[in-house]
């Protein structure tokens, strides 16, 4: 039996062979499929979230980017990585909603932000004390305002980036830029983001 | 200040080159405000990056799988049917017009093909005609008419660049419905398109046709009268008829009247008949929208070139002609409104004006 037909070896299998396996047909292509988007799904969620915003919102359109790649899985020509892939995909259905629906933007980043458990080790600053967690919990939740106040453009940038890890090459891939151009607006996101930053803090402290 | 990119490759914490290193360091000698910056726009990198993973923490269990059941129910039931299940996906406004449009753009196709189903129509080339033109009117397929089995949708045709040049190469010539000859055989018995006896057959009738101010018909009659093949175009020019006839198979005048009137040469008919003399009356075709708007541009067209007179004529016997397709019918339902009605193939007799013309 191969991998591709044995489902608990299918994690082991990278991205290429999985979406390989996927487009076959009968129940291992539908394993391998599976195998695939569970992969991704946190990390698709993650993204919406960061863009919409909203916990509920960025469910559904998660969601609506896993229908879209099984739908069009068949057509992958593998000429990007299917992370960048499935990042513009993703990235067009946030979008889209974000222009379709700009009056319901909501405004609940503000909850989800506390670190918890899961986020005390996630940056090399934190410190074990209780005194450091409640800060970065702060800084966390002020990072969060600040990238629902900037212009889409900036925070599709700083999404596609930190939150999706592309590096340059698969930034300019998934928006169609130079990678100039990509640079370019990448360093202005984080111009900006600092701004932004630094105006909640300002208003915090008020 | 440093340019933006080395700006960014220090926040990105790329390595530098020794050049690069230097002039950072110069110049957050130099701007105090500069290390901060870095250091912030730093931070702020680190923090989206744990926000993204404390996001990942928090996604709700089973996206893929929902995902996956929902692909399946469609695929059962048939996308668009409404899902009773516990899906997530919303039906927008956005997807509900799209899909409206589809449907009324399919269904729109469909309509126009039932109503202009007459071997004379503007239909996209290779859809075959649904049913008789009307009454009395035998139908019987045109050159145009698909071949079994092979799609002869519009877009299929768009898409083939080699079957739209068949289609227009084969078009010209004259359509199978039955009609009596002037010399009394049937077109129906001749009529392949292909079929270069058939086709010196409506030359000679069209040859025949006397012309007499005495048969014009109004635009409106006229449009009716084309859409049978009964009408014919009488233009008397102050001119050499030749002239006007050059004038009309410039292709600057194809792109004078759009898609409403094109003009072809009447040799297209018999391309080995013998040919008319230079210096008398001449033939040409035109493929124009049967409405009597634009039958009256025509004549207006012909006077402007002709000096004189122009009328329509009804015809005694039909001459059925398929008006000649290309790429542009396969787009039809781009042109204006007005383009959708149904074209015809109608001769234009262009002949020197005698001392007296009609205007």
């Amino acid at each position: 039996m191969t991998a591709h037909h044995d489902p608990s070896r299918l994690a082991d299998l990278d991205d290429d062979a999985l979406v390989r396996a996927a487009r076959a047909d009968g129940e291992p292509a539908r394993a391998a499929l599976e195998a695939l988007l569970v992969r991704h799904e946190k990390r698709v969620y993650a993204t919406c979230l960061r863009i919409v915003g909203d916990p509920e919102t960025a469910r559904d359109l998660a969601q609506d980017t896993l229908v879209r790649v099984i739908g069009a899985v068949g057509a992958f020509d593998g000429r990007a990585r299917f992370t960048t892939w499935l990042t513009r995909i993703a990235m067009n259905v946030c979008i889209s909603h974000l222009r379709k629906a700009k009056h319901r933007r909501a405004a609940s980043l503000e909850a989800p932000v506390a670190a918890g458990p899961v986020g005390r080790d996630l940056l090399e600053s934190a410190e074990p004390t209780a005194a450091g967690r409640v800060e970065l919990d702060e800084d966390l939740a002020r990072v969060a305002r600040a990238m629902r106040a900037l212009e889409e453009p900036q925070r599709v940038m700083l999404v596609l980036r930190d939150v999706r890890g592309l590096d340059y090459r698969e930034i300019a891939e998934a928006l169609h830029l130079p990678i100039g151009t990509v640079k370019s607006r990448l360093f202005r996101a984080r111009e900006a983001l600092r701004r932004a930053v630094e105006a909640d803090d300002t208003d915090h402290h008020e | 200040m440093p340019p933006e990119a080395l700006l960014l490759a220090a926040i990105e914490d790329e390595p530098l080159a020794p050049d690069d290193r230097r002039v950072l360091d110069e110049a957050l000698q130099r701007e105090p405000g500069l290390a901060s910056f870095l250091a912030g726009a730093r931070r702020d990198r680190d923090l989206v990056r744990a926000l993204a993973r404390l996001d990942e923490g928090r996604a709700p269990p089973g996206l893929a799988r929902a995902a996956l059941a929902h692909a399946e129910r469609a695929a059962i039931v048939g996308a668009g049917l409404p899902d009773a299940g516990p899906r997530r996906l919303r039906i927008t406004p956005v997807r509900f017009v799209a899909a409206a449009a589809v449907l009324l753009l399919a269904g729109s196709a469909s309509i126009v093909g039932l109503i202009f189903s007459g071997p004379t129509t503007n239909r996209p080339p290779g859809l075959a005609p649904t049913g008789p033109a009307g009454p009395g009117l035998a139908q019987a397929p045109t050159e145009a008419t698909a071949p079994p089995g092979e799609p002869g949708d519009a877009l299929a045709l768009a898409d083939a660049p080699g079957r739209a040049e068949a289609a227009r190469q084969r078009s010209a010539s004259v359509a199978s419905a039955p009609a009596e000859t002037a010399q009394g055989g049937s077109l129906a018995d001749a009529e392949e398109s292909a079929d270069p006896a058939g086709a010196g057959l409506a030359y000679r009738m069209i040859r025949s046709v006397k012309a007499g101010p005495d048969r014009a018909v109004s635009p409106e009659r006229a449009a009716a009268l084309a859409l049978k093949g009964r009408l014919m175009i009488v233009a008397q020019t102050t001119v050499p008829p030749a002239q006007v006839e050059a004038a009309l198979l410039e292709p600057a005048d194809a792109a004078r009247t759009e898609a409403l009137v094109r003009w072809r040469p009447i040799a297209e008919l018999a391309p080995g008949a013998d040919p008319l003399p230079a210096d008398g009356p001449r033939l040409v075709l035109a493929d124009a929208v049967a409405s009597p708007a634009v039958l009256e541009g025509v004549l207006g067209r012909l006077r402007s070139l002709g000096g004189a007179g122009a009328w329509l004529q009804e015809l005694d016997r039909p001459i059925r002609l398929t008006p000649r397709a290309d790429e542009s019918d396969a787009r039809w339902w781009l042109r204006p409104g007005e383009a959708w009605a149904p074209r015809a193939t109608t001769p234009v007799l262009i002949e020197p004006a005698p001392a007296e013309a009609p205007r």
